[in-house]
Order: structure tokens, then C-alpha cells, then sequence
């Protein structure tokens, strides 16, 4: 009776342990199943973001650039920053806001960028300009000079490139 | 007799773990190889996203390079000197080409050499095509190009392209 009963009692801690055992292995796989899992969600989490960060760092330069080469165009012998400021005291001027207007709408259809410029004086707008057909608005840094006691300021916002 | 059925119960189990171990391995080495290709195309995305930085690298350094940059007297300016265009000829850009185009205003449709200067409107600074290529990628930026003779500015625009070799 006694050998029947420590057989009985070897066996069950045998299968107890096998059990325990099982449990082990399931939990592991449960918990490489949750690492892979977390590591897909990072690495997908991550990846879309730095190209947008990309993306909007290459158009950050490309505004940037675009607005210095605008502003230092030559024309009528002066520089385009020159005319802009000029258009705010003669606007009337040979090389005054309307040739300004008709120029900064000509640079942007023959380089091939849509942008909208405004230029401020003492913080009133006199002179904007918005050839945007588009939304999505990259600004390059605002440009801030003063002449006669009058702080002009000028911003530039990309809003969509098409160079050929 | 019990120890025969034992046995055999001891030979089925064996049987049966030798089973799972090869369905495990077989599913380790599936795994293993989608793995692999996964990391493989990741790594030539990688290898790609690296190209197209270093493309964008390079046009913040070329508007900024002193062998090109305009300066008077010392003091250095935003925009591209068109006579150093001109005369530049340096080979470390890699796989791609690099022009200047002017734009604004309206040049000559031609490329620019000591004979045609300044009656043209491209600057070919650099190209370095293989013979075998599968596809191209461009970025193009608007640039300021000074021509120091007449002392005016000029719009021009900078094209970077990165031949993808075959």
C-alpha cells in the first residue's frame, strides 16, 4: 500500500513538473513574441518621421536659397532688395511696386517655384505677393533691414517647387 | 511486460520531440531566411536614404564651398561667383553630376566654356556617369550666381543628380 502510494506520489510530482516546464517555454515564447512585436513598433514608428524631418530640412534650404537669390537679382541696376525698399518710398518710380510686382511674378514662373512674399515697413504691409496655388508652406528665415528710422521686414514661404 | 510498454512509451516521446525539434528548425530556418531578405532590403533602403542625405549634404556644401562662393575683399556673400564656376574642376562628388543653370534672366540656351562666357546659361561643374546606370535622382535648389565683370546677380539653379548604378 505504502510503495503504491510513493509511486503514485512520483508520478504526479513528475507530471508537475513537466507542466511547470511548459509553462516556462510558453511564457518565453510569450515574451519573444512581445519583444519582436515592440521592436516592428519602433522601428516603424521611427522610420516615417525622419524622412518627413528630411523632407522638411530639404525644403528649409531650398527656401532659404530661393529667397537669397531673389532678393539679389539685379535689375534696372539695382538689386531686388534695393527695389522692394525703393517701391516703399517712390512707388511711382521708373523701376517702381508695379515693375517690382511683374518681376517677382516672372522670377517664380521662370525658375519654377510657387512662393508668397510680403515686405513690411514699421510693421504695416505695402507690398504682397501670393502665387501659391497650392497649400503647404515652407518659410525661409524672415530678413529684417532698417533705412530712414523705418524697419522694413521681409518673408518668404515656399509652397511648391517645379524646377526644370 | 511493464518495462516493454515503458519502453515503448519512452521511444514514442523521443519520437515526438525529435518531430518538434524538426518542425522548429525548419521554422527557425524559414524565419531565418525571410529575415535575411528583410535586412537585405533594408539595408539597401538604408544604403539609398544615406545616398539621397549626402546629396542634400552636398548642396548646402557646394553653394558653400570657398572655391566657388563669391567674396569681395575678404568679406564672403550668398551667392555662387559665375568666373569660378567657370574654371572649376574638382573630381569628389562621386557617382553624379553637378551644373548650374541660370535662369533669371533669360540667357543663351548653351553651355558655358571660356569662348561662349558670358553668353550662355550652363555651368558644368561636375559629372562622373557610369556606363551602366538604372535610374537617377535630383535635387535642384534655386541659387544666386554673381558675374563679377558686370558686377550683377543672376538666378540660377543648381542641379545635383546621383546616378544609381546598374
Amino acid at each position: 500500500m505504502r510503495t503504491l502510494g510513493g509511486s503514485m506520489f512520483k508520478q504526479i510530482a513528475k507530471g508537475e513538473k513537466r507542466r511547470a516546464q511548459v509553462e516556462l517555454f510558453g511564457t518565453a515564447i510569450i515574451l519573444v513574441l512581445l519583444v519582436l512585436i515592440a521592436t516592428f513598433a519602433v522601428r516603424f514608428s521611427i522610420g516615417p518621421k525622419s524622412l518627413a524631418e528630411k523632407t522638411e530640412l530639404k525644403e528649409s534650404i531650398i527656401a532659404n536659397n530661393a529667397f537669397n537669390a531673389l532678393f539679389k537679382a539685379t535689375l534696372c541696376g539695382k538689386q531686388m532688395q534695393e527695389l522692394i525698399i525703393q517701391c516703399y518710398f517712390e512707388p511711382n518710380a521708373e523701376c517702381g511696386c508695379e515693375f517690382v510686382k511683374q518681376e517677382l511674378e516672372k522670377i517664380g514662373q521662370t525658375v519654377g517655384y510657387e512662393y508668397e512674399f510680403s515686405a513690411t515697413a514699421n510693421k504695416g504691409v505695402y507690398l504682397e505677393q501670393n502665387f501659391c496655388t497650392g497649400d503647404s508652406k515652407i518659410a525661409a528665415s524672415p530678413y529684417k533691414t532698417s533705412q530712414n528710422s523705418i524697419l522694413f521686414e521681409f518673408t518668404f514661404r515656399l509652397c511648391g517647387i517645379n524646377i526644370h | 511486460m511493464e518495462t516493454k510498454k515503458l519502453v515503448k512509451l519512452g521511444q514514442l516521446e523521443i519520437n515526438e520531440t525529435i518531430l518538434v525539434i524538426f518542425v522548429f528548425t525548419i521554422l527557425v530556418f524559414i524565419g531565418m531566411i525571410f529575415l535575411n531578405r528583410y535586412m537585405q532590403a533594408s539595408i539597401e533602403k538604408e544604403k539609398q536614404d544615406y545616398e539621397k542625405g549626402k546629396t542634400l549634404a552636398l548642396l548646402e556644401a557646394i553653394t558653400n564651398m570657398p572655391e566657388l562662393r563669391c567674396s569681395a575683399q575678404g568679406i564672403e556673400r550668398e551667392c555662387l561667383d559665375s568666373l569660378k564656376l567657370l574654371a572649376f574642376h574638382e573630381n569628389v562628388f562621386g557617382l553624379r553630376k553637378v551644373s548650374v543653370v541660370v535662369a533669371y534672366p533669360k540667357q543663351l540656351n548653351r553651355p558655358c566654356s571660356s569662348t561662349t562666357y558670358p553668353a550662355c546659361n550652363e555651368f558644368l561643374l561636375y559629372d562622373n556617369k557610369p556606363s551602366l546606370i538604372i535610374g537617377e535622382e535630383r535635387i535642384s535648389s534655386p541659387v544666386s550666381v554673381y558675374y563679377p565683370i558686370d558686377g550683377v546677380y543672376r538666378i540660377g539653379v543648381i542641379n545635383i543628380t546621383r546616378y544609381i548604378r546598374g
